[in-house]
């Protein structure tokens, strides 16, 4: 039995030994980032082409989390390479890695990008398993990044660029959460808002009630209480409380938060109890779901889901444009929110490139675009305007509300960009 | 109370849910003896086959059903049974508890890599499982609903989800409790070998168990899709709140899981209706269903009849390396250390460094497991909420100016802490109730503790940087590795003193019997204490040494599931080794981007975890043990190669004459009941039995006398076909039974009474005695024989007088005879009068035509009844002939183990 221990030790001894031989001169080979402008070589840029990647939750233990994060930003770089590049370099865009929302793999991959792929930037990253150690690690090595700004990684780095901006910031509340609601409803009507029993949920709460008293909405009800986890199968203890949460009578509409199931769940509950109003939530628009059963279609019937960018069922030109450089890298047609984040993730991250000129380097990015700079799309109607470096601390809140009826969706509320307000 | 009623009633079909699986997984266990953890991952595979066949071949939904529930379901259950739970059955809990976690990892993705390759393969268009909420389940899509008042609605799913949990509930019980296969299933859960020699065939039981109990699962996760999002994380929550109702019901009680598992779903309901101060804390309303597992095994702490037997009791495996020099058993690791230094020092790049640092950061905390499992013989899945809280606790302080060092230690002392509300459980619970405890405690730590975001800084989390120690800074990742490398050789040499020390030894004894120890004056309180104290303070250094590593943390970087991968990957290297624990660090860190560059498939690193599954059933000691045990195999095949001299051969006849007086050893005689002839057998490299020759006529009793050593319960071992002799044959009448399973044999007619009382302890004695007598008429025959078992039918076997266990273990036999009784120490403990009414019975078989071997140490009294005696020394014969030949001073020899006959 000692002698296990004695092994070991004396392995690592060794090892220790080695260590201290060596780690003074290969100090200078590892510190530092290659991004700089220094000797000509930096990381990703050659006179030809432009390396970039992407990272996305594409899957958790359960399924899928993000689909169509893979595909979206790669439609977009295939279009600008058909229109012949950014300043004569093509983009060799290397792929999305699936992070498959573990924050360790997630640090790998970002990690993977830089060391081993080199690339210049990454786009997107659509994930919730960005933590901030590899947001600040993206930073010190110079690696701008551009994505959905629901981690704390795109507020408050300068390398970090949510292409609406900042979400989780404190400094500002956006209005695009209740902005569609309200043109639903009249002035001062009642809403009940119910949000995820985490901390995630207790914090988006914070900034409700300013919100609606900007939008002229009375809030009856706040509170984070759906298990986040799912503990839970039966919704309608919660329904029955936001039945009366209006003086003992229902509200006008309700917020039901939470995951996909929770959302339907509670949805469905709420019809069943004779709710009759607008029942709104984030997570109920995806391909594919309506006709995976009866009762689904049932249970969301008449649902609204906020989406934060032009849903297909609108229609119009930038619809048109991302479905046909769908079609050109012979991909499903379909416009999930992974796609068409991916897809205006990549669509900036291009301007921004452009906005840094002819001789890219890190450094050049960094100093044009957060010196000044707007972000347009390149196609309007389904993406708002982001403005750096303000988008480093506040959201950039455009929404849109589509609305289940039976196996399809319609656009019940189009596309429209409100305002950030500071927070009180 | 319109309100209260629909709450009831709707929480009821949630709780009927949790009844069913709460249902399987007593089933499973009373069945099997083993917890099923991928009961919920089961239930996902067998309800995603419904989804493809139903909704994307449009099979209509009855033939779906039926071929899930009559295919897939006993097909899944004999394959995991084959590949993976015949192995494990005389496994301990933790090997159990790991491989089925192994399986709730790996078969959700298989069956999801399944489909995506039919697809590709075949040219299908199955549909994903991504976004398919409420899919359909067997009864009316969608669904009908009535009205019954105002606020009472319900529906056809619910009402068809009640129903076919209390109709799934009963049959499941009746078949418990009422027909020979539960009988059978129940005897051999309680024990194994008795249930073997009793005639029952154990593999075949097992497997069908298996294919109930996947099959049961596979109709709850069918039945319960309608309510659910089709996506294996829905499905292992619910097993998890379902597993506090399997707890309450003692993991015995099919009647009690079903309540319990109704009343978890109503009070959800009545605490998110009435108990609004659950809204004032973050996370509480999430947390119920755990909070009620904990409670529930709390309150299971203070039963006497604890569940799930003692802590994982089991000795230590033995060592593969004793037959080789010291220098030679380090060579491997010296090599691998020396390999993965230079590796590490100079030729990984940026990325393969930082993933070997990351590796040995994990090592540490993976120590805390060897300490907890290995060493404490303890199961506990709780070790990422440890590393969260320590790192989140060393991060706050930090934050607040205090120096790396100071806030190092106040992480590990708020792991500390932790981990001695942990071992609250531990005091009185076996291994699996702990394991589940453990995990209640993480679980509920991740949703309420972990939500405090005065602790955890919300999403931000804390930044870390990594110290200067002196002149060396570790923000270089090769001053890392060095440094980790000297703290997981200072953590190594502290647990080895550890293990060395007083409290060492106490752990051991604790580990090795409770009871035993408390009798030494060993405190199993203060042990177990000292146990997860230094366990939680190694996992909290690593949660700090993690966090050290990644530049920070966040609630969310090591959450409650992880525990469970974590101490998967240890126990498929080796629990109980340092450098298992290391390897799984470095492999787990390491593996993903491995792989990565063979697949793109993320599905693939989580079915492997199946396969570790299946590496653990073939040796529950991990992959590092299994390969020494092989190399000592081929060591000692090779000796044995090199070595002249006979070499035993398999088909040995030789007779001995020195042993052999005639008649005994010559041809095999017509009229024996039992003929030995030249059997020798072995333990691992240790030869015990030695060319043994017997015959035991029928109607006469052989008494085979020999002293503590002699091999005697080998003799029986081997006779009973649990233990396989190395070289020999025995014949039962004409029979060659040499090659048989023990439940052959027995039916065969050769049956053994072992030596610590040939009954079913949890069994009652009515039971008992049908394991054995089949017929109706001939157990009440046993009640005519044996009055004062009649008087106590319904009792359980284990609570009855040493002299009355011993007469349920005969009585059967008594009116089922067999053709030899193979009796080991058949008076041993009992009482002089008692002890002569065991004889009288055995002596009424003898007259009914019986052939009877006693086996024993004392000879007293067998020689007053014995018509031939033999002297069993060291594993061979000495003497053999009647017993008036025996002379006292043979006798003292004997007794003293002393030769009889040089």
């Amino acid at each position: 039995m000692a002698t296990r221990w004695v092994q070991v030790g004396s392995a690592l001894a060794a090892c220790a030994f080695l260590a201290t031989a060596c780690s003074s001169s290969s100090k200078n080979s590892t510190s530092g980032a290659t991004g700089g402008n220094g000797g000509g070589s930096v990381r990703g840029v050659t006179s030809t082409s432009i390396t970039i990647g992407g990272i996305a939750s594409l899957t958790n233990a359960s399924g899928a989390v993000f689909p169509g994060a893979d595909i979206g930003a790669k439609a977009l770089f295939e279009h600008v390479n058909r229109a012949g590049g950014i300043n004569g370099r093509k983009i060799n865009y290397v792929g999305v890695v699936d992070d498959g929302t573990d924050p360790t793999k997630n640090m790998t991959a970002v990690k993977q990008l830089v060391l081993q792929k080199k690339v210049f930037a990454i786009a997107p990253i659509m994930s919730i398993a960005l933590q901030p150690q590899a947001s600040d690690y993206l930073a010190a090595q110079k690696v701008p990044f551009v994505g959905w700004g629901v981690q704390p990684g795109f507020c408050g780095n300068d390398y970090g660029f949510g292409f609406n901006g900042c979400l989780i910031g404190t400094k500002f509340d956006n209005t695009s959460v209740l902005g569609p609601t309200a043109a639903l409803l009249k002035p001062g009507a009642t809403v009940a808002i119910v949000e995820g029993d985490s901390s995630a949920g207790k914090a988006a709460l914070r900034q409700l009630p300013a919100v609606a008293a900007d939008l002229g909405l009375k809030i009856v009800y706040l509170k984070a209480e759906i298990p986040d986890a799912t503990t839970t199968t039966d919704w309608t203890p919660y329904a029955r409380k936001l039945m009366t949460s209006n003086a003992g009578g229902p509200p006008d509409a309700i917020h039901a938060d939470g995951l996909l199931p929770q959302a339907a769940g509670l949805s469905a509950a709420l019809k069943e109890l004779g709710f009759k109003g607008p029942i709104i939530n984030y997570s109920t628009y995806a391909p594919g779901l309506l006709s995976s059963s009866p009762d689904i279609a049932k249970a969301v019937d008449g649902v609204y889901t906020n989406i934060g960018f032009g849903p297909k069922e609108q229609g119009g030109p930038a619809i048109a444009q991302m479905e046909s450089d769908l079609k050109a890298i012979g991909a499903p047609s379909d416009i999930t929110l992974g796609v068409a984040n991916a897809y205006w993730s990549a669509d900036m991250l291009v301007q921004m490139i452009k906005k840094a000129g002819p001789d890219l380097t890190p450094d050049k990015l960094d100093q044009a675009v957060n010196a000044g700079f707007t972000y347009t799309p390149s196609v309007a109607g389904a993406m708002g305007p982001t403005t750096f470096p303000a988008g480093h601390e506040q959201p950039s809140p455009c929404a849109a509300l589509v609305q289940a009826k039976g196996t399809s969706y319609i656009s019940a509320v189009p596309f429209k960009c409100y305002k950030a307000i500071p927070a009180s | 109370m319109n309100e209260f009623l629909a709450l009831a009633l709707t929480g009821a079909v949630s709780g009927a849910v949790y009844s069913l699986i709460a249902a399987g997984l007593v089933l499973t266990h009373s069945t099997s003896g083993t917890f099923n953890f991928a009961f919920g991952a089961i239930a996902f595979c067998v309800a995603f086959t419904f989804f493809e066949l139903h909704s994307g071949l449009h099979y209509p939904v009855w033939v779906s059903a039926l071929i899930c529930l009559l295919g897939v379901g006993p097909l899944l259950g004999l394959a995991l049974d084959l590949l993976v739970f015949r192995g494990l059955a005389a496994a301990d809990d933790t090997a159990k508890v790991v491989a089925t976690i192994g399986l709730s990892i790996a078969l959700p993705a298989l069956a999801v890599w399944l489909s995506e390759r039919l697809n590709s393969w075949f040219d299908l268009k199955l549909p994903s499982a991504d976004n398919v909420v409420f899919p359909v389940g067997i009864g009316p899509s969608p669904k009908k609903t009535w009205h019954l008042s105002n606020s009472i609605i319900v529906d056809s799913t619910q009402i068809l989800i009640l129903a076919c949990a209390a109709g799934v509930a009963l049959l499941l019980w009746v078949l418990q409790k009422h027909t020979a296969l539960g009988l059978r299933m129940r005897a051999t859960v309680d024990r194994r070998g008795l249930a073997e020699m009793r005639g029952i065939d154990i593999g075949r039981t097992s497997t069908i168990a298996w294919m109930l109990g996947v099959t049961v699962a596979g109709f709850t996760g069918i039945l319960a899709a309608p309510i659910l999002a089709l996506a294996p994380g829905s499905y292992t929550s619910i097993f998890f709140v379902a597993a506090a109702a399997a707890v309450i019901a003692r993991l015995r009680s099919l009647p009690i899981a079903l309540l319990a598992g109704l009343a978890i779903g109503i009070g959800q309901n009545l605490a998110v209706g009435y108990a609004t101060f659950t809204q004032n804390v973050v996370g509480l309303g999430t947390a119920v269903p755990f909070i009620f597992l904990f409670a529930g095994l709390l309150a299971m702490s203070r039963d006497r009849s604890r569940i799930a037997g003692v802590a994982a009791a089991s000795p230590s495996p033995p060592s593969f390396v004793d037959d080789l020099p010291m220098w030679r058993r380090r060579l491997p690791w010296a090599v691998a250390a020396v390999l993965l230094a230079g590796y590490t020092m100079f030729l990984a790049d940026a990325l393969w460094l930082g993933l070997v640092v990351a590796g040995l950061a994990l090592g540490v905390v993976f120590l805390s497991l060897v300490v907890v499992c290995g060493i404490g013989g303890m199961v506990s899945l709780a070790q990422a909420a440890l590393v969260t809280v320590s790192g989140l606790t060393a991060g706050l302080l930090i934050s607040h100016g205090a120096p790396f060092l100071v806030a190092a230690v106040g992480g590990i002392l708020a792991a500390v802490t932790l981990g001695l509300l942990l071992a609250l459980p531990a005091m009185r619970l076996g291994g699996l109730a702990l394991a589940l405890a453990t995990l209640a405690l993480a679980l509920v730590s991740d949703s309420i503790l972990f939500q405090w975001t005065r602790l955890s800084n919300g999403p931000l989390g804390w930044t870390y940087t990594r110290p200067k120690i002196g002149f060396i800074d570790l923000a270089d990742d090769r001053s890392m590795a060095v440094a980790l490398a000297v703290v997981l050789v200072v953590v190594s040499w502290l647990m080895h003193n550890l293990q060395h020390s007083a409290s060492g030894r106490a752990m051991l004894a604790v580990r090795s019997s409770a009871v035993a120890a408390s009798t030494a004056g060993v405190s199993s309180v203060r042990t177990k204490l000292v146990v997860f104290g230094v366990s939680s303070a190694i996992a909290g250094l690593g949660g700090v040494l993690l966090s050290t590593v990644n530049l920070g943390l966040t609630f969310q970087s090591y959450q409650a599931p992880l525990g469970l991968t974590w101490l998967a990957a240890v126990v498929l290297f080796g629990i109980r080794r340092v450098e298992g624990a290391i390897l799984a660090g470095l492999v787990v860190s390491l593996a993903p981007q491995l792989l990565s560059m063979v697949t793109s498939s993320t599905r693939v690193p989580d079915i492997l975890f199946g396969l570790g599954a299946v590496a653990l059933a073939r040796n529950p000691d991990g992959a590092i043990a299994d390969m020494s045990e092989k190399l000592a195999r081929g060591r000692s095949r090779r000796r044995a190669a090199r070595r002249p001299g006979p070499v035993p051969s398999p088909s040995a006849t030789v007779v001995r004459e020195r042993v052999a007086p005639a008649g005994v050893a010559g041809p095999i005689h017509d009229s024996a009941a039992l003929s030995v002839r030249s059997l020798s057998a072995r333990y691992g490299l240790v030869p015990v039995l030695h060319d043994i020759d017997l015959t035991v006529r029928p109607g006469s009793i052989f008494a085979l006398l020999g002293s503590n050593g002699a091999g005697k319960s080998t003799l029986c071992s081997v006779l009973s076909g649990l233990h396989r002799q190395t070289t020999g044959t025995i014949h039962v009448e004409d029979a060659d039974v040499s090659g048989w399973g023990a439940d052959e044999r027995s039916r065969q007619g050769l049956v053994i009474a072992p030596e610590s009382r040939g009954i079913f302890p949890r069994l009652t004695v009515e039971e008992n005695v049908a394991v054995w007598v089949h017929n109706g008429a001939q157990r009440r025959e046993v009640y005519d024989r044996f009055p004062s078992l009649a008087a106590r039918k319904k009792v359980a076997a284990g609570s009855l007088s040493g002299g009355e266990q011993q007469m349920l273990a005969l009585a059967p036999v008594v009116v089922r005879k067999p053709v030899v009784l193979v009796a080991d120490e058949p008076s041993l403990g009992l009482a002089p009068r008692i002890a002569g009414e065991v004889m009288q019975t055995l002596i009424s078989l003898r007259d009914a035509g019986v052939g009877i071997l006693i086996v024993e140490e004392r000879p007293r009294r067998v020689l007053e009844v014995a018509d031939e005696v033999a002297f069993l020394e060291l594993g061979r014969i000495t003497w053999h002939g009647h017993p008036s030949d025996v002379s006292d001073d043979m006798l003292t020899a004997n007794v003293l183990g002393a030769s009889i006959s040089r």
